[in-house]
């Protein structure tokens, strides 16, 4: 079971990502989209940015990251990121619950260009117990 | 002209239809850097009890943000957009899953339009309190 002290915990991006045009024609034809689709276009893309930095964060706290299931997922674009911009994910735990044997853990990640923040994610994670 | 322009609370935007496949989850498994088996080997699947392959949450997120493209035509951006994961949408091989997307204008306020989304498969709701906020592009 995950300490609820863990809340506030900050976990700063410790290298950045740069944004590629490649990265984001496949995710825009993967569902389908035109590979000249903008990021604007695409508001769940960062997700690219921000699910890996969880991923490495998991370990940390104690987490099986391949008993994880994706609860639910807030975005909140205040601009949008541009191709060749190298992003940052600061990250932070807003919650952490355990329910039914699962830990529930709500991670913030702002995605930062230089000092610029540019969008929040939000992602609900929920670590299954051992059955 | 976007589907959005002059629209009025409790208007409702037209249904899109969306396929998903095997080759959608692996496309967007490479595309998004979510590797988690799940979506991809049947056997592994099954393994942890799922009655097959699952399809990303976020894949689902995704095309409900196309969706929301479609009806914004590059006249507006999607600023805000929240789902929860309610149900998994199963992928069978050598088949397809439709992914029935449709949106209601919830609230405008200074220029800010909500949509309220329903996203269905199978005649059940898979993502839930799902909306978003746009605004002019």
């Amino acid at each position: 079971m995950v300490a609820p002290d863990l809340v506030g915990r900050k976990f700063l991006g410790t290298q950045t990502q740069r944004v590629n045009q490649q990265d984001l024609i496949s995710f825009a034809t993967s569902i389908g989209e035109n590979p000249d689709t903008q990021i604007s276009q695409l508001p769940t893309f960062p997700i690219r940015y921000t699910l890996n930095e969880a991923e490495r964060i998991a370990p940390e706290l104690g987490l099986d990251w391949s008993r994880v299931v994706h609860g639910d997922q807030r975005f909140i674009h205040y601009r949008f990121l541009k191709v060749d911009e190298e992003v940052r994910a600061d990250s932070e735990i807003e919650s952490v619950k355990s329910m039914a044997g699962n830990d529930i853990l709500t991670l913030r990640s702002d995605l930062f260009v230089g000092e610029e923040l540019v969008t929040s994610t939000w992602s609900t994670l929920v670590f299954r117990g051992q059955q | 002209m976007s589907a959005l322009t002059g629209i009025e609370i409790g208007a409702e935007l037209s249904t899109q239809t969306f396929q998903l496949d095997r080759v959608m989850l692996s496309n967007y498994a490479k595309a998004s850097g979510d590797l988690n088996p799940i979506h991809l080997d049947e056997v592994f699947a099954k393994s942890v009890g799922l009655p097959n392959v699952i399809a990303h949450g976020m894949l689902t997120m995704a095309l409900a943000g196309k969706a929301l493209n479609t009806w914004c035509n590059q006249e507006f951006n999607v600023v805000e957009i929240f789902a929860r994961f309610t149900k998994p949408v199963i992928v069978e091989a050598d088949s397809t899953t439709a992914l029935e997307v449709s949106g209601k204008i919830g609230e405008i306020t200074e220029g800010k339009i909500r949509i309220d989304l329903t996203v269905i498969s199978n005649e059940q709701k898979v993502l839930g309190m799902t909306r978003a906020f746009v605004v002019k592009a």
